[in-house]
């Protein structure tokens, strides 16, 4: 029981670290209990709704059972319950129209602005988006790879292996290109030769004889690698053919599919 | 990319309008606008899609078959719309706007906002490993034809469904869009998905403004206002729904977070908290079923903020009505929570 309620807690600071809105949640609670012109349903209302929900949320019992429905790698998701938004915003009007002279209105709509946005985070300068290089919102590089491959494939079967960076890009792009491997791989085994590949992959430089080999046991015939990973004239000599280059990443074919 | 365009702009958009001022018959007279129409139409849409998407999964349909069988279904809805209420519509098509005569300066702001946060949703970039399930499994269905036999992540063929995700097909979904647009499902994800979410859910939070300030239209628009705000601040974590709505609109919890379970909240505010006749309880039905669309937590999620709700007003305030109807309408969530602890 101990153990719930602390992983509870544990979950309540991790969502709200580098930020105060559990903090300002609880002051608009104050704030609209106190204010005489919020009606009294309302007051009720979010008073009521927040102290349900936080039983449910921190009581071991009813935490257990939650749990136990949606997992406890997600149930910081409760926090979406919470009607965080909701209530600022509505104690917040009430605290701007407290007075009714424009002026003073105006002065508390700015005050409220600029406690909402010091208590956050501005997501537009949090370093969340980046330019766009194409409509499909992926790197460049993915998309001249799996063109390349499209070309070069003619209509056949593409199995390939790429660095972990377009592991979660290639299939987005093109889900007719098949990979040993995906985003995880905990699920198999350590001596599995995907496992094997994948430990390969990470290498700063990769051993090209195993690569070749691992890539081969995989059933891929293509390769890509970042050029400072790659050893170029022994991956040829073991049947691998450069097909192309894009960004920092090079392609590779196994030719001797082809062969035989 | 013009034949596109359109057609995208009529499954996204015209279609839910129309949909959606048929089912607003379940509202009260006053409340029949184009606000209510849009997300009732959405709420409509999605139901259908997860009524007709699990057995087709289950009984392995072509992705295909699901297309035509929910064309032909959102056909026959708008067929009804139109003819029950075509007086209505041919009113519209009379209808002449007019400039309203106050301006009111802080909903520019607040449009304003919306617009920008919108447009850098759209047109910027982000990315999301997650995608790497949920886009891909669209980019599988909308190439293989198939509806989760092949593992999003490699290619092969799945052993068996995918239990985590096989109950809440919103993938499937942007499968079926990028099949009657024509745009790649990256595409619709990650550009076109981002247009329609963000306005959806400041949609949501209009409706709760006009219901908690009892339709005052400066009070409304201060608290967009301070939403807009809200939700541009909370990027202090990545678990906020702000931080989901901005920065991943297209996956199916960032729906449930940002869109559905506030509407579920509205729809509470409005049923539980005050009192609403029989029929608009319709409404909180269909949002449940939509909620079991979009994520894995729509089952239960939804599930605990109504009983917060009937908890509240049903138990403690011994309205046995709010509490059947509140404990009925958490009823296919219940079964689908059953099936789901089941298959897991």
């Amino acid at each position: 029981m101990k153990e719930i309620f602390e992983f509870a807690v544990d979950v309540f600071l991790t969502v709200f670290q580098g930020g105060y809105y559990h903090l300002l949640y609880v002051l608009c609670i104050g704030v609209i209990l106190c204010l005489p012109k919020v009606p009294r349903t309302y007051k009720v209302m979010f008073l009521a709704y927040t102290g349900v929900f936080l039983v449910l949320y921190f009581f071991p019992v009813t935490a257990k059972i939650i749990i136990a429905c949606v997992g406890s790698d997600v149930y910081w998701r409760m926090f979406w319950l919470l009607p965080i938004p909701i209530l600022i915003g509505y104690a917040g009007v009430y605290l701007i129209t407290c007075s009714k002279r424009k002026m003073v209105q105006a002065a508390a709509a700015l005050i409220c602005i600029g406690i909402l946005a010091v208590s956050g985070l501005n997501i537009y300068r949090g370093g969340a988006f980046s330019k766009a290089h194409n409509l499909q919102k992926l790197s460049q590089e993915c998309i001249l790879i799996c063109d390349q491959m499209e070309a070069d494939s003619g209509g056949g079967n593409i199995k390939v292996v790429v660095p972990d960076a377009l592991v979660t890009e290639i299939r987005q792009y093109d889900a007719g290109i098949q990979m040993p491997y995906g985003r995880y791989l905990m699920h198999l085994t350590a001596d599995s030769p995907e496992v094997r590949l994948h430990e390969q992959m990470i290498q700063p430089l990769v051993d090209s004889e195993m690569v070749a080999d691992l890539v081969r046991e995989n059933n891929c015939n293509y390769l890509v690698l970042l050029d400072e990973q790659a050893d170029g004239q022994s991956l040829e000599q073991l049947g691998y053919q450069e097909l192309g280059r894009a960004g920092g990443y090079i392609l590779y074919k196994d030719i001797s599919i082809v062969e035989q | 990319m013009l034949v596109k365009a359109v057609l995208t702009g009529i499954w996204l958009f015209v279609i839910p309008i129309i949909i959606g001022n048929g089912m607003v018959c379940f509202t009260k007279q006053s409340e029949r606008k184009a606000g209510h129409a849009f997300i009732y139409g959405y709420v409509t849409m999605f139901s259908l899609f997860q009524i007709l998407a699990i057995p087709s999964i289950y009984l392995h349909l072509r992705f295909q078959m699901l297309v035509n069988l929910y064309t032909s279904a959102v056909i026959v809805l708008m067929a009804g719309s139109l003819i029950v209420y075509r007086k209505q519509w041919l009113g519209v098509l009379k209808y002449k706007y007019h400039m309203p005569k106050n301006i009111n300066y802080i909903w520019i702001l607040v449009l304003l906002l919306i617009l920008a946060q919108t447009a850098v949703s759209a047109l910027g970039m982000h990315v999301d490993e997650d995608d790497s399930f949920f886009v891909a499994t669209a980019a599988t269905s909308w190439t293989d034809n198939s509806m989760f036999e092949i593992d999003a992540y490699t290619g092969a063929a799945y052993e068996q469904f995918p239990s985590r995700y096989v109950l809440s097909p919103f993938p499937i979904w942007i499968a079926f869009l990028s099949r009657v647009t024509g745009f790649h499902p990256a595409v619709m994800a990650h550009t076109i998905l981002p247009v329609l979410m963000i306005p959806l859910a400041y949609l949501v939070y209009y409706l709760i403004g006009k219901q908690l300030f009892r339709g005052d239209s400066k009070k409304t628009g201060l608290f967009m206002l301070l939403i807009s705000v809200i939700t541009i601040s909370s990027y202090y974590s990545v678990y906020t729904s702000g931080t989901f709505l901005l920065i991943r609109s297209w996956q199916g919890k960032s729906v449930l977070a940002a869109i559905l379970l506030p509407f579920i909240f509205y729809l509470c505010l409005r049923l539980l908290h005050e009192k609403a006749e029989t029929r608009e309880w319709m409404a909180l039905l269909l949002t449940m079923i939509s909620s079991l669309l979009v994520s894995s937590m729509g089952i239960m999620l939804p599930v605990i903020m109504v009983g917060i709700f009937i908890i509240i007003y049903g138990l403690l305030g011994r309205d046995w009505k709010k509490l059947t109807y509140g404990i009925g309408v958490c009823i296919p969530n219940l079964l689908f929570a059953a099936v789901y602890l089941f298959i897991r």
